[in-house]
Parts: C-alpha cells; sequence; structure tokens
C-alpha cells in the first residue's frame, strides 16, 4: 500500500473553527488575530504595536530547548522510550498556529538522551495516513533497526527499534526515511535529537545541564496562514526565507558569563550553513558527526552542511553583560543571515573548562581492500534524476558488496554545481583527502557526513562495523536523495 | 517574489494576462526566481504559446500537467525554448517546469473560460520581510587587564594582612613566599577594596615575599605587585 503524502495543512479543518472565525482574508492583516488567540490579554499600546511587527522579526522570541524524553520504562539495562507519530500544531510565527507532523506532535521531536553501553528501544507508533519510518542518522544499528527507505511502518502500525548504543559518544538525530519523501516529511517537522554519553565525555569536564545546548537549524517558507509553504526545485534543493533554531524564528539565547557547549545540526532540506560567531570569534569546535575530535580546534568560520553536526564550546566570559553576539550565516541572503543571537546576562563559574590536548584517539584502521569511484550528476532524459554513479536507486540491486570488519576507499566525484552531502547509514568513515585541498583539522575525526563541493572529488575511507546486511548511503539534500540519488551497500560477514 | 505577492492581491490586472486577438503566439518567459513571467496566458483558438529560458543557469523544461493536452520539453541548463502545438479547442491547459513544480505552473486559457479564483491563504506565500539585521556585535569583548592599587601589607600576629583595590571584579591571589617558593596562597573574589589575612602554620618568623595578582572572568590578567615582610 503506497498511500500519497499528504501535508498537515489539512489539519486545519480540525483546528477551532471558533478561535480562527474572524475569515480567512482577516488572516492577511495579523492585528486582530493574535488578540483572539491570546484571550485578548494585550491590554498596552506597546503590546499592540509589538503584535503589529512582522512575525519574522528576528531575536522577538528565547530559542526553545526540546524537552528530553523519560522511558517509560528501564528493564534489565535496557531503556524503553515511546513515540507517537503525529500531526500536530507549532508555534513558529508569533500570532499563528502551524500544521506539522512531528514526534509526539512537536517540532522538534523530543530529545533522546542515552549512554554508551545501555541499550534503548524507540517504541515508535504511526498515526499518520501515510508510511513512515524512523532513521537513527550515525547510530550503529542492526540493518533491521536502520530505517531502511523500504523498511516503512503502515499507518496504524509499530515498530519496536532496537538501538544497542555501542559506540563512542556522539550527537546523533533521528528523523523519517520513507523512501521517496524525505524532503517533505522532514521538512514538515519529523526531526529530533538523539544525545550519546559515555564516560569519555564525562572525564573531560565539559559543560553539562542547561550549558549543553542542542540547536536544530532548518530554514523554512511560509504561507498566509501561518502553514508551512514547500516549494519543489529538485536542482538546488529547498530554499527558505527564514531560518529556525529548535523551531523559533532566528530567536534570542540568554547566556551566562560562562562556556557553553552548542550542539549545533543543520537539519534543513539542501541549504549549507558557513557560521561566524560576532565579529569573528573564535568558537572551539570539540565534535563533529561521530564524536569527539582527537584535539579540539578553534575556529573562526565553521561550514555546516546538511545533515552534518558540530559542537562548538564558545566561552562567554569575554563578553560584558549586556552584550549581543549574533550567530551569522555567511552563505545566507538578506533575511537567512542571521541565524541567532546570544545575550550576555550576568551570573558565570569557572568550573567547565576548554580542553587543551588529546582528548581520545582514533581507533587505527585496517588497510582498505577495495577502491570505488562514484560520480554525482544531473540525469536529465524524460525524467529529471540524480544518480550516483550512473544509477538511481533500486531496492531490489545492491550495488556493493563489503566485508564486515574491512575498510574501503570510496571516492566521491562531482562534476556539477551543486553541493552533495554524501551521507552512509549504519557506519562512520574517515575522509582520507579531498581534491580542493588539505582535509581540515576538524574534518579528520568520525563522520557519517561530507559535503562534496561543486568540482570535487572527495575520498573517504569507511569502516564496515559492526553489523552485516543491507543498508544504503545517499546525498542528504533531500530532494536529490528522494530522486534517486541513493545506492545499496550489503555488508557480508 | 513580486510576481507571487501579485497574485495574492488577486487583481487581473497584476496578473499580467497577455494580449490575446492579434498575436498569434504568445511568449511566457521562465526565470531563476523559479516563476513564469506570466501565470495566466489567455489566448484565442489557434494560437500557439512559446515559453523561453533566456539568462537561467537553473535547470529548467516546460511541460503539460493537466490531463487535457499532452507536451513535453527537454530538460536543459539553459533550456531551449519550446514552443506548443495551436491550441485549438477551448479550456484551460495547465503547464509546469518539471524541476520546480511548485513555483513555476500556469495556465493557458483559450477562448472564455473564467479566470482561476484566488488560492486561499493556505497556498500564498507570506514572505519574510524582515530587514537586514545591523550590527553583528554590539556590548563589549572584555580585553582590559584589571588594575591593582593601593596594595599594602602590613603584620599582623602570626601572619599578614594585606588590603588593596581592584578595578574591577576579579579573582585576586596573594602568595606568601619565603626564599622563592610559595608556602601560603589564598584567594578572593570581588571588586574595589579587599582585605585578606594570610596565617597559620607555616609562617615562622623570618623574611617572606607576598605576591599579589588578580585575573578577571576573561582571563585577563593584572600585572603582580608584590611587597617584602619580615615576620617575628
Amino acid at each position: 500500500m503506497n498511500v500519497p503524502f499528504r501535508p498537515p495543512a489539512d489539519a486545519w479543518s480540525r483546528r477551532d473553527i471558533l478561535r480562527n472565525s474572524f475569515g480567512a482574508a482577516a488572516l492577511v492583516c495579523t492585528v486582530a488575530g493574535p488578540g483572539k488567540l491570546r484571550g485578548d490579554t494585550i491590554t498596552t499600546s506597546a503590546g499592540r504595536r509589538a503584535m503589529q511587527a512582522s512575525p519574522f522579526r528576528p531575536f522577538q522570541r528565547d530559542v526553545p530547548i526540546a524537552p528530553v524524553l523519560s522511558p517509560v520504562h528501564r528493564q534489565r539495562g535496557v531503556d524503553v522510550y515511546d513515540l507517537d507519530i503525529r500531526e500536530g500544531l507549532a508555534d513558529i510565527l508569533p500570532g499563528f498556529q502551524t500544521p506539522i507532523y512531528g514526534y509526539d506532535g512537536i517540532y522538534p521531536g523530543p530529545t533522546i538522551r542515552a549512554r554508551k553501553g545501555r541499550a534503548a528501544i524507540v517504541r515508535q507508533h504511526n498515526t499518520l495516513s501515510f508510511d513512515s519510518n524512523v532513521h537513527l542518522h550515525g547510530g550503529h544499528v542492526p540493518a533491521a533497526h536502520d530505517g531502511h527507505p523500504m523498511d516503512v511502518i503502515a499507518p496504524g502500525a509499530s515498530f519496536d527499534y532496537s538501538y544497542p548504543n555501542d559506540q563512542d559518544a556522539a550527537f546523533l538525530w533521528y528523523h523519517d526515511h520513507a523512501h521517496g519523501r524525505t524532503a517533505r516529511t522532514l521538512y514538515y517537522g519529523l526531526v529530533a535529537t538523539y544525545i550519546l554519553e559515555d564516560d569519555r565525555e564525562a572525564e573531560l569536564d565539559l559543560p553539562r545541564d542547561e550549558y549543553d545546548v542542542p540547536l536544530v537549524l532548518a530554514d523554512h517558507s511560509f504561507n498566509r496562514d501561518g502553514s508551512l509553504r514547500y516549494a519543489e526545485n529538485v536542482d538546488l534543493g529547498f530554499r527558505g526565507d527564514t531560518i529556525l533554531v529548535n523551531g523559533a524564528v532566528t530567536p534570542r539565547m540568554r547566556v551566562e558569563q560562562r562556556i557553553y557547549r552548542l550542539r549545533f545540526l543543520n537539519a534543513s532540506n539542501a541549504r549549507t550553513y558557513e557560521l561566524r560567531l560576532g565579529d569573528g570569534r573564535t568558537m572551539t569546535q570539540v565534535a563533529s558527526d561521530g564524536g569527539l575530535l582527537e584535539r579540539p580546534v578553534d575556529r573562526t568560520r565553521v561550514p555546516l552542511h546538511p545533515a552534518e553536526r558540530v559542537e562548538l564550546l564558545v566561552d562567554f566570559r569575554k563578553f560584558r553583560p549586556g552584550s549581543e553576539i549574533v550567530l551569522q550565516n555567511l552563505q545566507g541572503e538578506a533575511t537567512t543571515k542571521a541565524v541567532m543571537r546570544f545575550d550576555v546576562v550576568r551570573g558565570g563559574a569557572e568550573e567547565a573548562r576548554i580542553p587543551r590536548g588529546r582528548m581520545r584517539t582514533l581507533e587505527r584502521l585496517p588497510d582498505p581492500n577495495a577502491t570505488y569511484r562514484w560520480d554525482l550528476s544531473l540525469f536529465t532524459g524524460t525524467s529529471v534524476q540524480w544518480q550516483v554513479a550512473g544509477r538511481g536507486f533500486d531496492p531490489t540491486r545492491v550495488d556493493v558488496r563489503s566485508r564486515l570488519g574491512t575498510t574501503e576507499l570510496w571516492q566521491w566525484s562531482n562534476p556539477s554545481n551543486r553541493v552533495h552531502p554524501m551521507h552512509l547509514h549504519g557506519m562512520l568513515f574517515r575522509i582520507v583527502e579531498r581534491s580542493s585541498g588539505v582535509v581540515h583539522p576538524a574534518d579528520r575525526g568520525w563522520k557519517d557526513t561530507v559535503g562534496v563541493l561543486p568540482g570535487e572529488s572527495v575520498t573517504v575511507q569507511p569502516w564496515f562495523v559492526p553489523y552485516a546486511g543491507r543498508y544504503v548511503f545517499h546525498c542528504h539534500a533531500l530532494e536529490h536523495g528522494d530522486k534517486a540519488m541513493m545506492l545499496q551497500l550489503e555488508v557480508v560477514a | 517574489m513580486r510576481g507571487r505577492i501579485a497574485l495574492a492581491l488577486g487583481s487581473a490586472a497584476a496578473l499580467g494576462v497577455a494580449a490575446p486577438a492579434s498575436a498569434a503566439t504568445v511568449e511566457v518567459k521562465g526565470n531563476d526566481a523559479l516563476t513564469w513571467d506570466k501565470q495566466e496566458v489567455r489566448v484565442a483558438a489557434g494560437d500557439t504559446v512559446t515559453w523561453t529560458f533566456a539568462g537561467t543557469v537553473q535547470a529548467h523544461n516546460v511541460q503539460s500537467d493537466s490531463p487535457n493536452w499532452t507536451m513535453q520539453s527537454p530538460l536543459g541548463a539553459p533550456a531551449v525554448p519550446w514552443t506548443s502545438e495551436p491550441f485549438a479547442t477551448p479550456g484551460t491547459y495547465r503547464f509546469i517546469c518539471q524541476v520546480h513544480p511548485d513555483t513555476m505552473w500556469g495556465n493557458v486559457i483559450v477562448g472564455d473560460a473564467p479566470p482561476p479564483p484566488p488560492p486561499p491563504p493556505g497556498q500564498q506565500p507570506f514572505p519574510n520581510d524582515s530587514p537586514d539585521v545591523g550590527d553583528v556585535e554590539t556590548g563589549a569583548f572584555d580585553a582590559t587587564r584589571p588594575q591593582l592599587r593601593d596594595v599594602r601589607v602590613r603584620r599582623r600576629a602570626g601572619g599578614a594582612r594585606v588590603s588593596l583595590r581592584v578595578s574591577e571584579r576579579a579573582r585576586v591571589t596573594v602568595r606568601v613566599l619565603r626564599k622563592g617558593r610559595t608556602v601560603k596562597t589564598k584567594h578572593a573574589s570581588g571588586a574595589g577594596r579587599l582585605r585578606l589575612t594570610v596565617a597559620g602554620k607555616g609562617l615562622r618568623a623570618g623574611r617572606y615575599r607576598v605576591v599579589v595578582r588578580a585575573v578577571d572572568l576573561a582571563g585577563n590578567a593584572s600585572s603582580a605587585r608584590s611587597a617584602r615582610i619580615t615576620l617575628r
């Protein structure tokens, strides 16, 4: 059964008609609406002026932090979680409610905090009208629980995803991966973070609790009624005109004068960010997709391609209270240049410190025993399709067979004029070399996604551990991946 | 952008309706803002429409998107201009670009069909109109070192009392050294006038040197001040 996708805008019919009954035309002007939605609590003229301000004005709202999911029970070393995949209403634009799809109906979905060595079972119930599934991006997961695009949960059904959590601490995320529609399902909200911790990280005394902040970046556009507006662009990939951080429009964040651990996830469909803090202030990168780097790397500009994660320690002790520092996106257009703003307030402590020196030792890899070269190209025949090595995705065909425990050299060669963030499921790789220059020190750790720039060739060395089975690898510019830019890998024991 | 907002107003004049009657071929121009220059093309029966893509670098094409006709041009970057067959039968013929179907769509209306109704607010774009952000950093980056003033060290029973003034909130460290080795250390945090007393076991009679330093929260350190003191 393949029920077609429909956007959650259909949830409009179930919204409280009385609350929004002043007519569709009145929604174009937002003055009357918000007062009604909030029960007319705005009584000052300043308040009314604020409500008349554009809902897109930046830094009007404090950045929301997604709630941490509690297990429904713990049994003998395993934490069991329970989630509904369902429609919901999100407060994104001030004065509007935006229909979304979300884990437990919120965007972003709840954060799962897991511990290395303690398995988790995440029970997902699909209450949508179409197929869905869940992929734990960056996780070492058995093939049957990895969210392969063809392993879907039918509407009304459930599935217990089993995550062994037997890998080093890393910032993972989970999202929908049903075949052919990830560009829409992720866009409408099926995105959440999964933080895996371990003892090694705890020894480093990095910032914790409210000073360890996951920040989900995604660009969106809107319709006049506040619903999300999607416009397909198979060539460039979707570009929205508004940056959301944790589901809020260009928010602000109050920070004390201390060190913060900012975990950034690029959950955009296809937009690449280049982050810069204030007047080029130093941010210390301690981790990438696959966890801690060997040594921290001080950076002033941080590129972040779709699906990549980067963890930055920022020392706000150097700013006086009252300072406001804007995190910019250097690759943005007029309305997507500002990401968020940090407002420094009084209060600080000296417990956390920026680590210097070695944080971990990366494992030595076995020598590669095969080499592959994959060309990334746009096919323009009777239909438009992006391809890898001249092929689109075919679930009945295995494109590469690799032996469990070995490594190989994979070269992704990109003659096209678009960035392709190439992602491998179930396993991690190291970047060996790239034709655009030296591999940046912050890219020398474990990765699961690499942005192959236009005209570039990147060679990576995946390590096929720890599970055998069928996995996929694909471009994580979602419009490209949906239009077939995906191949299938089988790891054989 | 402007074209889409004009559509939201729903006024026929803003839609840029093509002039029919005398023209046998109407041109529709695609662009890299991912729209056509007209979304409604009115022609008489027997006329043709030509789609052009001058100045584009993204991949485009044009093809039919309603069941009453079939047309498809090849994809290209830039795409080649494409002319339809003459539209013989009155009706509404929807066309799209295959790469950007959500924004590059339009209708060829042959004959006297009524204009399609404006889309509901749930399908009208609400563009982000926020102005440029302005300063990327306001406030102050703390690069000033704290200043120590009026540092006085006095002998007290069994130890030393240090009083000082520090120009900003800082962590002040007082070290007592004998023959170059630190025998006692004491910290205090604050701003303005501070007093510390260093005493206790290990401070026998003799000559000592007392060194005072302040470090602020941002890590800027003052210069060290030292004084000599003889304990009895």
